[in-house]
């Protein structure tokens, strides 16, 4: 984890069509909610990127290198506190040397980012 | 290389974000639509891995450089710096991850603006050497 105590995972299930769910909970004690903001605890954007780009890594069962992030959309700002637990849905698909990702973060219904990506092995 | 306007923590004149999370130290220029920025990529950085700057920490240098920006102007009327937040990221290529030690200059250009959100495309340089360009559409949070 590249950023130290930011997330658990709690529970990895496959759905249908592929989609990879990781059932995840967000620490409000990592550190990095000292600098982003003081005194108002919001989930930097990009943790949430690299917590895809792991839980990819997972799926690709190797460690990869997110080098063309086509679009991210964050339409809801995830906290802590409000968010707790939060589900990272991956559908990662093997591309001759590449990967193609498409990948959100929400709750049941609610979509809070959802992301496409094409990603190589980080050799 | 040019004189900065603002460096280290002049730059919290600019943002609201402060360590372990700050990923813009040095500002160099601002105009209407386009400023420069730039960043030491020193160890101890939170997205430092294996002698790099990853990913995020590229991303979160762009983002960061636009709070600059956005902050620049009511800086200079003395007031303080707002929150702002990612709304999209878009394009954001990589050709290769900096290294512990390098120096980012990075350019921002205004596309965009509309009800509260700036589009801005960046293009973040090692000397020469372009490592990443992208699109950003950066929201700020009126009080």
């Amino acid at each position: 984890m590249l950023i130290k105590d930011y997330y658990t995972i709690e529970n990895v299930s496959k759905q249908e069509n592929g989609v990879v769910r990781f059932d995840i909970s967000l620490n409000e004690d990592c550190p990095v909610y000292e600098g982003h903001f003081p005194g108002e605890p919001v989930s930097p954007g990009v943790c949430n990127i690299q917590m895809i780009k792991e839980c990819a890594d997972q799926v690709a069962g190797k460690p990869l290198f997110l080098n063309n992030l086509q679009q991210c959309r964050l339409t809801t700002l995830v906290t802590p506190l409000a968010h707790p637990q939060l589900e990272v849905n991956i559908l990662l698909e093997e591309k001759g040397d590449a990967y193609k990702l498409k990948a959100t973060i929400g709750k049941g219904e609610d979509t809070y980012l959802d992301m496409k990506a094409e990603l190589i092995y980080n050799v | 290389m040019k004189e900065p306007l603002l460096e280290g923590e002049g730059l919290y004149k600019l943002i609201p974000q402060r360590n372990p999370i700050v990923m813009v130290d040095t500002f160099f220029s601002a105009t209407e639509t386009d400023a420069e920025t730039g960043l030491h990529v020193q160890s101890g950085n939170l997205f430092c891995e294996g002698g790099l700057l990853r990913e995020p920490g590229m991303i979160e240098h762009v983002a960061q450089s636009a709070a600059a920006f956005a902050g620049y102007a009511p800086y200079t009327r003395g007031e303080a710096p707002k929150l702002g937040f990612i709304g999209e990221v878009k394009k954001f290529k990589i050709v290769r991850l900096p290294k512990v030690g390098e120096f980012l200059h990075t350019s921002l250009r205004v596309l965009g603006e509309a009800a509260g959100v700036t589009l801005i495309a960046a293009e973040t340089k090692v000397a020469e050497e372009v490592l990443a360009t992208c699109q950003m559409k950066i929201f700020i949070k009126e009080d």
